[in-house]
């Protein structure tokens, strides 16, 4: 990938339909700075989420019913400070909450995360 | 001293087009609505040669696939008045029972021999104006931009009005008057074959017209099948009849050709536009129904309350209603300028007293809602509050409705939360509202105004006609709509004098007197005719004038849009604009995207063989317009930087090239409830509370995934799943 | 009692206070009369209150709780936005937004309010659905009173804290008494749902129906005389075995609620208790849910007592409970905003959230304690070891015992037992492996529930047994005998649906008591799900999975992150 991946122009339309829904919500963010929304158009919002967001839409990737992964271990979230093939199996609240993105959307968000979250 | 009525009920009829030669009768049930004590809904076309038996969705197409054209069905009621002068009302409830008329019916005593029916159908679309922004462009004595501006006669009085000679000569298709007796079941043709015919004033006999100028598109290849793409347009139809007496006005084949600055065929006219496009004609058409009573006993009556039949786009819905229908706008018309129901509207405004009727006046608006997710795709929790008011019953309201229902008035700050209907407006409206009438009646109800049942409200054979055809038409957003457009509300429209017992009843348009005989060969016999607003008498071609030509770019692209006027304003075309109208503190710019009319062009639907292979259940739905071309990514765009936003996500579920839908319209599924779709053998019954698209032609789903609203101008689009391999 | 202009009060408190209540908090609630004393802010001395069991109060003290929560309701009637009302306060709980009107007033007077609370159906989030005023761009503006935690590790914090601030909206609900007694002392009580009912399935200040405690949404039911609610046991080997991550809840991205949550919590909501508790969007509107969530505040409040809050690491420590609080409340000792969303200019004066979760595990410095102060509502640890040696002793054999542990945990006498007529089984084949557990390894039971349709609640019931037996689980002697486990999941609405769930369950002890007598054995596991009158319309047999037990890492101990290496 030549281009690196950038929150303009490949993120923000992820993530458009859902803005008005969760700019409603309150997140605490990890990095203990308080309360804040989540504003899915903002790019420092999503930065600062960035993690959150990535367990989210990866909520539906593993099926226990058929101890099966649904997606390729290329495109699964690497569990953090996990070893080598210890990924994120399932989340509280997988987004969006009525069904996945379409899998080419989560690659991108995880390529943008890859490359640095750029602006 | 009584007075027999005599009228053609339904006051309106519609007919749609097809690239078939075989038809369907259509639906005289209301949309939807649920059918004494059945599972199926109402809304389904008729199968031709019974009463009221509803097609399977086999019946859609004929055998080699093509889709049916739509016959509108018109039959003679008679009214037992006790005087001529009487005065009408509306119902007309106990008084004037209606009785049927067919061949063998006795009326004021006299046996009926013979119906003669008299139709003429034109186009005059081509003559027009410019269409789409409703009828404001013709307020206060000003007229819009006239379509094809360049052809006229300089030196004439009328020129650059539809008056100028050229243009009538050039740009309307005129196929004449067709008149066919019941008694003979023969077929008439409206192409140039056959010669136009009229009814004799006295005695009902039929006339031939030879000398009247029948007009048609000119030349054309040669030797191309009338049903050809390519060809130019030949017919605009036909009438024909039922056993008993009744009319059957056939619609034209969906044909659009094009034709150069002398009028002539052209295959190489451009289509720049969805609603206006010059050097193009359609063969869509409406015109005046009109009949004879042949008695045997040698005399004729001629029946007072004539009919207007419009020819339009086909159905691919039928059984989804529209919240606000073409009924709900000519009610409201005729309620607050026409007097209809003093009871309800008098002396400038509604009547505080009035109760509504909730199963008539209420329950067609939230049965409407809850079927709109089957054409448009909707997040979960709203199709669980619309299904909620689907089922509503009379005293179910517990919260304060009114809070979501837009008002007509639309004055004021926008909600915060939406409000509905959650659809695009009118001309000029952002977002659509209902009728002025229909939130009266909502408002009533919620205030516990109302009574359970249908009331007093109760319609005669006739009456329920009037409102059932209309019912199942689209209203609200004339920009400029399908079968009929924002003339609805011009009370010039119609006869005025209705309220005598022997002026034929309300919602008569009203027709000009033409006299047949004074045609001349050669020289072009319709007019300018009916002008919004400045009154006039309206002529054949003179309703359907005002909508898309063709019909086709506008059906195509009315999936959804912007709104126009877009609240906060116009995005542009650039990177600076987008990110002004998407910032955290935004520029309240909108940026969302809405149906147009998904009750009528349906925009995403769920396809039964998606749902047979998911095993009953409902799956992701796709585009109703779903061909090799309509996939809206990697097409590159020529718009410029300083015009309004043009992204990928703004042009999903259509063609690109609007030439591409004229060649594949007739391709697109109907979506049907599921008891009317003929299963496979082993196939295990689909919920009858479905409604599903069958007989589509499109093999493959070329166009893009489905997202369910919310959905805005910058989304991704990504590409839609397979559809499933059908089983061998 | 004299009853004195408010403003003396900080005088007289002072010059009585001088030099006796420099002592322990605990004794100044005695010495110095608590009234006297105004709560002070953040960093000074607070008066300490005690929660006790509803059943226990004095009628003097349940009166003026009684009065407290009405004259909440009240102040809602008056407007809904008074962050101190009743409404608002269950927004916490409900509600991530509310439309809010720009001059924050709306009032629900008649009957209205009562209404709100009296139908399960209605989202009160949503202000339309009652108000006759529509919000507009131009006469309103959002605010976000909540919403909860569930299913991680803040679960049990998110709640402490609202219920922190629902008892100081108590004690500012009349303080002076001007419509009623006092209520400036009021400790919010608790409901021990481990114990027979006082009422007919409540404790029977909740029943009466005169009161502004009663709920016409509840199940209503009564019990067999006989049975608890919950099961004492179950409860108090949580407290006292298990670990942070099994009791309370893991980190985001792991395994989600703990054992308190899933075992017990969400049961009761679903199944027990229903109506506007059967909903999280509605259950804060029944003032039981405050009660109910009490005595599980006070089981944290035992297992912190018990492990001490070292245990607890990350977010668990760090997160910021959201709520949007009233201002004139006062927030917890140490609370700071944090560096979240600037405070807005539109809303008033509130607290932009309920502080950080690691400042409510010293209560007492936060001015509330639980009487009794030892045992008394809880099993004894002893009495629970005892339980430990009898079913599940060192060299036992899983499944020789007339009563497997976790069935002698639930207790017969509890109404939370097994369920003998489930709904549906899913039944999956299992060999006793040859080998014990390696010990970087678990043996992971899991059972999962996939994406239905519309999310319900249902309680899964676990059972591992020889092929050769029979699954009778209509019999009683089975259950007991061959119950692995039992647990609930509460179908949340709203924000919170999600609708695939999976339950896991460490059972090393048990496979590997199998191990020596019963290696290569085929057995089987059956789950045995019931669900309630909802669920029953929605619930499908191919929703569940067939259960498995897999071997697994050893989840890793949770490392310190460097939030907390921070001065």
């Amino acid at each position: 990938m030549s281009e690196r991946t950038s929150f303009k122009r490949d993120v923000q339309g992820l993530f458009s339909r859902y803005v008005t829904d969760m700019n409603k919500v309150k997140l605490s963010n990890p990095d203990s700075t308080g309360v804040q929304r989540l504003y899915l158009n903002d790019y420092a919002s999503v930065k600062a989420f960035a993690w959150q967001i990535q367990v989210a839409i990866h909520g539906y990737d593993y099926d226990s019913r058929n101890e099966k992964w649904l997606v390729a271990a290329g495109q699964r979230l690497r569990a953090p400070g996990g070893r080598e093939g210890e990924y994120v199996q399932s989340a509280p609240h997988p987004m969006p909450p009525d069904g996945p993105m379409p899998q080419e959307g989560i690659d991108i968000f995880d390529q943008w995360i890859r490359d640095g979250m750029q602006p | 001293m009584a007075y027999t009525g005599l009228r053609i009920h339904p006051a309106i009829g519609i007919a749609r087009v097809g690239n078939s030669e075989e038809y369907y009768l259509g639906p005289e049930s209301l949309a939807g609505m649920p059918l004494d004590g059945q599972d199926g809904t109402g809304g389904l076309p008729i199968r031709p040669g019974t009463e009221g038996t509803a097609i399977a969705s086999t019946e859609l197409r004929d055998a080699s696939g093509k889709l049916k054209r739509q016959a509108a069905r018109f039959r003679i009621y008679q009214y037992a008045f006790d005087a001529a002068d009487g005065v009408e009302s509306y119902p007309l409830g106990r008084r004037g029972a209606a009785a049927e008329v067919a061949i063998g019916s006795m009326v004021d005593g006299k046996v009926v021999k013979d119906i003669v029916w008299t139709v003429h159908l034109a186009n005059k679309k081509a003559n027009s104006w410019e269409g789409g922004d409703g009828v404001a462009p013709f307020e206060n004595q000003r007229a819009p931009a006239l379509r094809n501006p360049h052809f006229g006669e300089p030196g004439s009085p009328h020129f650059a009005t539809p008056a100028d000679p050229l243009r009538l000569k050039l740009l309307v298709i005129d196929a004449g008057p067709r008149t066919v007796q019941a008694s003979r079941q023969s077929v008439q043709q409206f192409d140039a074959a056959t010669p136009p015919s009229c009814a004799e004033a006295a005695s009902g006999a039929v006339r031939s017209l030879p000398d009247y100028p029948v007009s048609f598109p000119r030349g054309g290849p040669s030797g191309a099948p009338a049903q050809d793409p390519g060809a130019v347009i030949a017919s605009l139809g036909a009438i024909t009849t039922e056993t008993n007496g009744r009319l059957l006005v056939l619609g034209g084949y969906g044909k659009a050709c094009g034709f150069d600055a002398q009028g002539n065929y052209s295959a190489t006219a451009v289509l720049d536009d969805n609603v206006n496009n010059d050097n193009w004609f359609d063969d869509v058409a409406d015109g005046p129904v009109t009949a004879m009573l042949l008695f045997a006993d040698g005399t004729a009556r001629s029946v007072e309350g004539s009919a207007w039949v419009v020819s339009t786009d086909p159905s691919y819905a039928p059984q989804t209603a529209n919240v606000v229908s073409l009924w709900d706008d000519l009610y409201c018309t005729w309620l607050e300028k026409m007097a209809l129901r003093p009871a309800v509207y008098a002396d400038g405004s509604y009547q505080t007293g009035y109760r509504s009727n909730f199963s008539t006046d209420v329950q067609p608006i939230l049965r409407a809602a809850s079927l709109q997710r089957w054409t448009t795709s909707l997040p979960p929790r709203a199709i669980k509050e619309h299904d909620l008011l689907g089922k509503m019953k009379a005293e179910g309201l517990t919260y304060p409705i009114m809070n979501f229902i837009r008002h007509p008035d639309q004055t004021g700050a926008p909600s915060l939360r939406p409000q509905m209907p959650l659809s695009l407006g009118d001309a000029g409206s952002s977002l659509l509202t209902l009728t002025r009438a229909q939130y009266f009646f909502m408002d009533q109800w919620a205030h516990g105004q109302y009574v359970a049942g249908s009331g007093t409200f109760l319609l005669g054979a006739g009456e329920a006609l009037d409102r059932t055809v209309l019912f199942n038409c689209l209203g609200g957003r004339y920009s400029p709509g399908i079968e009929m457009g924002f003339i609805v509300r011009d009370p010039g429209l119609y006869r005025q004098a209705w309220r005598r017992h022997d002026a034929g009843g309300p919602f008569r348009i009203n027709a000009q007197h033409l006299d047949y005989l004074a045609a001349v060969r050669d020289q072009p016999f319709l007019g300018a005719g009916y002008m919004p607003l400045r009154g006039g008498a309206v002529q054949p071609g003179d309703v359907s004038k005002f909508m898309a030509l063709p019909w086709h770019t506008d059906y195509n692209s009315c999936a959804t849009h912007l709104p126009d006027p877009n609240p906060g304003g116009t995005v542009l075309n650039n990177q600076q604009a987008i990110d002004a109208a998407t910032a955290l503190k935004g520029n309240g710019y909108n940026t969302l995207l809405y149906s147009s009319w998904p009750a009528q062009r349906p925009v995403a639907v769920y396809t039964y063989d998606d749902v047979v292979a998911n095993g009953g259940e409902l799956t992701t739905p796709r585009y109703s317009v779903r061909g090799k071309g309509t996939r809206a990514d990697g097409v590159p765009s020529a718009t410029p930087e300083n015009a309004e936003i043009d992204r990928p996500a703004m042009h999903v579920g259509r063609y690109q090239d609007r030439a591409q839908f004229l060649l594949n319209w007739h391709r697109i599924g109907v979506v049907v409830q599921s008891t009317a779709i003929a299963r496979k053998a082993g196939e295990k019954a689909i919920c009858k509370d479905y409604y599903l698209e069958v007989e589509s032609l499109f093999d493959s789903d070329e166009s893009n995934l489905v997202e369910y609203w919310r959905n805005t101008a910058i989304d991704k689009v990504y590409r839609p799943k397979p559809q499933p391999k059908p089983k061998p | 009692m004299l009853r004195m202009k408010n403003s003396l009060f900080p005088i007289l408190a002072g010059l009585l206070c001088a030099g006796v209540c420099s002592g322990a908090q605990a004794q100044a609630a005695v010495s110095c009369r608590p009234e006297l004393l105004a709560p002070a802010e953040p960093g000074g001395a607070r008066v300490v209150r005690y929660r006790k069991n509803i059943d226990e109060l004095t009628p003097a003290e349940l009166d003026a709780f009684k009065h407290a929560v009405s004259e909440m309701k009240r102040k809602s009637q008056e407007n809904v936005y008074d962050r101190r009302g009743f409404l608002w306060q269950a927004w916490v709980h409900n509600c991530t937004s509310v439309d809010v009107f720009n001059d924050r007033q709306a009032a629900l007077p008649g009957d209205r309010l009562k209404q709100l609370l009296g139908d399960p159906t209605r989202n009160s989030c949503d202000i339309a659905y009652f108000l006759d005023k529509v919000a507009t761009e131009d006469n309103a503006h959002e605010e976000f009173p909540g919403e909860c935690e569930h299913q991680k590790n803040t679960f049990l914090q998110w709640h402490r804290a609202q219920l922190y601030f629902y008892e100081q909206a108590l004690q500012a609900a009349d303080p002076n008494g001007e419509r009623g007694p006092s209520t400036r002392n009021v400790a919010l009580p608790y409901w021990n749902f481990t114990r027979k009912p006082t009422g007919v399935r409540y404790p029977k200040a909740f029943e009466d129906v005169d009161s502004p405690l009663y709920d016409a949404t509840r199940n209503k039911e009564g019990l067999d005389s006989s049975l608890a609610t919950a099961s004492p046991n179950l409860l108090a080997y949580q407290i006292y075995y298990m670990d942070w991550a099994d009791f309370g809840g893991d980190e985001y991205g792991s395994l989600g609620g703990g054992n308190l949550e899933t075992k017990i919590h969400n049961r009761m909501h679903a199944t027990y208790m229903g109506g506007n508790m059967g909903d999280n969007v509605t259950a804060g509107l029944d003032p039981l849910f405050y009660a109910f969530h009490n005595f599980l505040d006070y089981s944290f409040e035992k297992w912190l007592d018990e492990h001490g809050d070292a245990g607890i690491r990350g977010s668990g420590r760090t997160a910021f409970m959201r709520s949007e609080q009233d201002a004139s409340l006062p927030r917890p000792a140490g609370w700071s905003a944090g560096s979240g969303d600037a405070q807005r200019s539109d809303s008033g004066d509130y607290a932009a959230n309920m502080g950080q979760a690691d400042l409510y595990f010293d209560t007492i410095r936060q001015g509330y304690g639980f009487q009794p102060r030892y045992g008394g509502e809880f099993a004894r640890k002893k009495d629970i070891q005892a339980l430990i040696d009898r079913h599940q002793q060192a060299g036992f054999v899983f499944g020789d015992n007339q009563k497997s542990l976790f069935a002698a945990l639930l207790s017969d006498d509890a109404a939370d037992g097994a369920a003998a007529r489930p709904d549906l089984t899913v039944t999956g084949a299992y060999k006793i492996p040859a080998r014990r557990v390696a010990s970087d390894k678990r043996a992971n039971m899991v059972l999962d529930r996939a994406h239905a349709q519309e999310d319900y609640s249902f309680q899964a019931d676990i059972y591992l047994y020889p092929a050769s037996v029979a699954a009778r689980i209509g019999d009683k002697s089975f259950r007991d005998r061959y119950l692995v486990t039992s647990t609930s999941h509460w179908a949340l609405s709203g924000h919170h649906q999600h609708d695939k769930y999976v339950i896991e369950t460490d059972i090393t002890g048990i496979v590997d008591s199998l191990v020596p007598k019963k290696r290569n054995q085929a057995w089987r596991i059956t789950a045995a799900i019931t669900t309630n009158e909802k669920g029953r319309g929605l619930i499908r047999q191919g929703d569940f999975s067939t259960p498995v037990i897999q071997v697994v890492d050893r989840r890793k101990p949770a490392e310190p992150t460097y939030e907390e290496s921070k001065p």
